[in-house]
């Protein structure tokens, strides 16, 4: 599926083309014809769009401290001023000249990058944000944002200067607008979410036996998209077996990183092992959070039955996809009967980016589990309420509170999401020194680290933080010891997390 | 009249038997799938989703009104565990004994008795 990164990369092509060109006679000529102008106001349009977005901040409603989103809104008005000089927009289907048809790729893929983003934002206040769109509305991608947009709005203004009086005074407010865009922008090449695709829920995609990895991959990423849309939990007993099945994915990312261990053994690169050590402790930790969940769960009497529907489904084809992935046995199933001998390990990763690749699996896979527990304040809620009608039955005459044992429930799940997210921060750490600093695999697992960060400075519960000996904010800016010692080996490739806690 | 109550006795005493049986089991199947379970590192894995369902079975079979009436007030699963191993060993016991009558290879008579012997002991051990 198509990237925001992928569309305006290809969006930049274009520009960069055009502003390579911008000296040339040929251009010159071309941009003093007629069909150049709508072309021109179109992009421009375009381009105020994305300002205006970011300086409402994707419709999050979080506050912003940090005067961006203000340069943002700045920027566009001054866009908005060059638009309305450079006259209306096009309409026509077919842009006449090259250039005409060049501004008009870039229009259309850079407007289909930002619809692109947009999906990933809620339409109206009252629905739930995604995880994403707290990352979409961080201070620090509007200032990778506007680092693209500086750039591509100052080709813009250039070229809008070569046209004929009166329209070229649209290049000096232009000019102006990149300018304020650039003092307020950072150079974040691979922001994190050049990896965002179409927000949407796909459908399932059943297991089944002797698929290949690619195929088991799609279906994993297909079952962690459906089950963090928030909507579709109902029941006491689904979330009895969400618990449940996200102490066994847990379990099972153990066993894969441990696997992963014996094979960075193997190919003699043990300055790795020590934080993907300490990323097995950190996931076995949350497994065992989520057990406490599970124990509270089973403490509550009634409702029996089968989760028929829909996040019990998806959570079983993880649980199956993930454990064949590891396993030898291609039909294996999440039963004593079933073999728990595992692939090879050369057979589970080739080379360090293969290993890699397989960490991400198990980082997305817990980042489901910490979507589970954060969606928690509805199993809460139901709890809560069977909690109380059962508290009315027994004691007529009382005033109805919430039980305890629901309090307790509620403190367990932040735990399990609390430690859940350290997990991440490390397997995400783990993942930064295995690959290079480009690859796709690397921008995924930090859109999910970004994800994790945004999400816990947005939601974290001061009762969590109590609960857990040390506080996110405290391992952040503590890096594991572990991960330290490798700060000399490869210097360019720690992430920094301790300036994002900052700003 | 006397006849049909007395019907209305036997059929209860034998639910009522049939029922606590059925307890039994189920308490001592959940505490030997949770000891498993809860085995590192990979127990939980095999399992866990086994160790759901006896644990529900078992709270929804305590539900029932007749039982609740009838569960000794010194009930804990670990009598539960010993009544079942207790039964399993008595059945091991009636098998062991038939199979040595039936078993026409001295040496087969042999090994089924002397377990059988020991089964025996197990049966008192447990009783």
């Amino acid at each position: 599926m198509v990237t925001f990164g992928e569309m305006t990369a290809l969006a930049t092509e274009y520009l960069t083309d055009l502003q390579q060109q911008l000296h040339s006679p040929r251009l010159h000529r071309d941009i003093r014809s007629r069909t150049a102008l709508p072309e021109l106001s179109r992009l421009t349009h375009v381009l105020a769009r994305y300002h205006d977005q970011i300086a409402n901040g994707f419709g999050t409603p979080a506050p912003d401290l940090t005067g961006v989103r203000d340069a943002a809104r700045r920027a566009g008005t001054l866009l908005e001023q060059g638009e309305h000089l450079l006259g209306p927009p096009s309409d026509t289907e077919t842009p006449a000249s090259t250039l005409a048809q060049k501004l008009r790729a870039a229009s259309i893929a850079l407007g289909c990058g930002l619809d692109l983003l947009s999906t990933h934002s809620p339409p109206t206040q009252d629905q739930v944000t995604s995880a994403n769109a707290v990352v979409i509305a961080t201070p620090d991608t509007a200032r990778a944002l506007l680092h693209q947009l500086s750039t591509h709005t100052a080709t813009v203004g250039h070229l809008a200067r070569r046209t004929n009086a009166p329209t070229n005074q649209a290049g000096a407010l232009l000019l102006k607008a990149a300018i304020l865009d650039r003092i307020y922008s950072e150079n974040r090449t691979a922001s994190s979410i050049a990896a965002l695709p179409l927000h949407h829920t796909p459908a399932r995609i059943p297991p089944v036996i002797g698929e290949d990895d690619r195929q088991a991959l799609a279906g994993i990423d297909a079952s962690i998209q459906r089950l963090s849309a928030p909507a579709a939990f109902t029941s006491v007993t689904t979330w009895r077996y969400l618990a449940r099945a996200a102490a066994i994915v847990c379990d099972l990312n153990s066993k894969t990183v441990r696997q992963l261990i014996h094979r960075i053994n193997e190919m003699s690169r043990l300055h790795h092992v020590p934080v993907l050590k300490q990323a097995v402790a950190d996931v076995q930790h949350t497994g065992r959070a989520w057990r406490t969940v599970i124990q509270r769960w089973d403490g509550h009497i009634g409702h029996y039955g089968h989760p028929a529907n829909g996040p019990a489904t998806d959570a079983g084809d993880l649980i199956v996809r993930l454990g064949r992935f590891i396993h030898a046995d291609p039909a294996w199933t999440p039963s004593p009967r079933a073999s728990g001998r595992l692939r090879p390990p050369h057979e589970l990763a080739a080379d360090l980016t293969q290993a890699a690749d397989l960490a991400v699996v198990a980082l997305k896979t817990i980042e489901a589990c910490n979507n589970i527990a954060a969606s928690q304040h509805a199993a809460i809620n139901d709890a809560a309420t069977i909690g109380v009608l059962d508290h009315q039955k027994k004691h007529p005459t009382q005033r109805p509170r919430v039980p305890a044992s629901v309090r307790e429930l509620s403190t367990r799940y932040d735990i399990a999401q609390t430690r859940g997210r350290q997990a991440i921060l490390t397997l995400g750490q783990a993942i930064h020194n295995l690959t290079s600093q480009s690859a796709d695999t690397l921008i995924e697992a930090r859109l999910i680290i970004d994800r994790t960060l945004a999400n816990a400075e947005q939601n974290q519960s001061p009762l969590a933080a109590a609960e857990f000996p040390r506080t996110i904010g405290n391992c952040l800016s503590k890096a594991p010891p572990s991960s330290s010692s490798q700060t000399s080996k490869v210097p360019t490739n720690q992430p920094n997390y301790q300036h994002r806690q900052q700003g | 009249m006397t006849h049909e109550r007395e019907h209305h006795e036997v059929r209860q005493a034998w639910f009522t038997e049939i029922l606590n049986n059925a307890l039994n089991d189920l308490a001592h199947a959940e505490r030997v799938i949770t000891a498993y379970a809860s085995q590192e590192p990979d127990g939980f894995i095999a399992w866990g989703m086994a160790e759901g369902e006896a644990v529900q079975a078992h709270q929804a079979l305590r539900q029932a009104p007749s039982l609740r009436a009838t569960v000794p007030a010194d009930y804990t699963a670990v009598n539960a565990t010993a009544d079942a191993l207790f039964e399993l060993a008595r059945k091991i016991l009636q098998s062991l004994v038939r199979a040595a009558e039936l078993a026409n290879d001295p040496d087969d008579k042999m090994a089924c008795l002397q377990a059988a012997q020991h089964a025996g002991r197990l049966r008192d051990a447990l009783r």
